[in-house]
């Protein structure tokens, strides 16, 4: 059984050199999780949405190492950085907003909950559908549980709807300009 | 709705999975305000004010609880009673928030502890009405000294607060969002 301790805290920096925020060291300090709890919890969590109708949902992996959705697009997986911080992170990481139509894969959606941000994840495929509706599959980490592949809009509900869509590619690359409000 | 009833509820697998999705405290705050049965367990001990102690007693009876060996943690359950009791009464919800400092497998409740020890800290300093430097190890210490570090803390802060009704707003508001940024 593997069990993880929370050890020493490193720093995250932005591609400015901004240092990204960490909770307090001694709040994670006693926090641990064993894999097996991560893939139980994770498992009845899909289950639940599956029996809600949600679909196509694929859990990439499960972890005893305490990181979030946040950690796992912005810092490899290393840190658990609190949502509320995603509005600098992307500033600082040189992040654009662009429009849905113009994900590709890698590109990073934001999700809200009545206009506040609280999720994030990373496209992992577009997929053309019929119509005009695009298939966008997406990888993001389920807060305390594991990883999880997702059709774009299936999340749990606390964790809101796609909203935001951005990207760091060059503007070029990205399409239309998006006019920020 | 009896207490009862709003205590199995909270801790029910469907109510703390929800919670536990989430990726911060600032999260679990927002996700908690928008909760209907937290939002009514709310109302009813700003009602039956003698309610925040058999809610600070729910806390106790879970923490022994609370295990990684469990399928449940109990976190978000204890949590959510922790929210209710700081929007409360502080004098249980920092008595409550040292008993969970000590507890081991805690992410949420924890954050939350912290953040309102931090605030009785900050507000009692700014009150100057007892010296928390004094009760060293508020953090790590048996349940009677507990007991103590608690009166010298959140109550003479309370007391303090309730002395100087018009410094409670926008003073605590101050202090709040000054504890949550250095988070």
């Amino acid at each position: 059984m593997s069990l993880y301790y929370f050890g020493s805290q490193k720093p995250v920096f932005a591609r400015n050199g901004w240092e990204i925020p960490q909770p307090d060291p001694l709040i994670l300090e006693k926090f641990r999780q064993t894999e097996e709890l991560v893939r139980i919890q994770t498992v009845a969590l899909v289950d639940e949405l599956l029996r809600k109708g949600k679909t196509g949902l694929s859990i990439r992996s499960v972890s005893a190492h305490p990181y979030d959705c946040v950690g796992m697009v912005f810092a490899n997986r290393r840190a658990w950085i609190d949502i509320e911080h995603i509005g600098n992170i992307l500033r600082h990481d040189g992040y654009r907003p662009i429009f849905r139509d113009d994900l590709i894969v890698g590109d990073v959606v934001v999700y809200t909950l009545d206009k506040k941000r609280v999720h994030v994840g990373l496209v992992t495929r577009v997929l053309p559908s019929l119509g005009s509706v695009t298939n966008i599959r997406v990888l993001s980490k389920w807060g305390k549980h594991g990883e999880v592949e997702h059709r774009m809009e299936d999340v749990p509900y606390h964790l809101g709807k796609p909203s935001e869509f951005w990207s760091e590619r060059a503007r070029h690359e990205t399409g239309r300009v998006f006019q920020e409000n | 709705m009896k207490l009862e009833e709003y205590f199995k509820k909270i801790e029910n697998v469907s109510f703390q999975i929800q919670f536990s999705v989430l990726s911060g405290l600032s999260s679990v705050e927002f996700a908690l305000s928008r909760d209907k049965t937290v939002s009514d367990l709310l109302t009813l001990l700003r009602q039956e004010k003698h309610f925040a102690e058999h809610v600070y007693h729910r806390i106790r009876y879970l923490l022994p609880r609370v295990s990684q060996e469990a399928n449940l943690s109990y976190d978000e359950s204890i949590v959510a009673y922790l929210y209710c009791l700081n929007k409360t009464d502080l004098l249980f919800a920092h008595r409550a928030s040292t008993l969970i400092w000590d507890a081991a497998g805690l992410l949420w409740s924890r954050w939350l502890a912290f953040k309102i020890i931090q605030l009785v800290r900050q507000i009692e300093q700014s009150l100057d009405v007892s010296s928390f430097d004094s009760a060293t190890g508020a953090h790590s210490i048996g349940e009677e000294e507990e007991y103590v570090d608690t009166r010298s803390l959140a109550e003479k802060s309370v007391v303090s607060l309730v002395a100087k009704p018009d410094m409670i707003g926008s003073y605590a508001f101050e202090l709040s969002t000054a504890a949550s940024e250095e988070m």
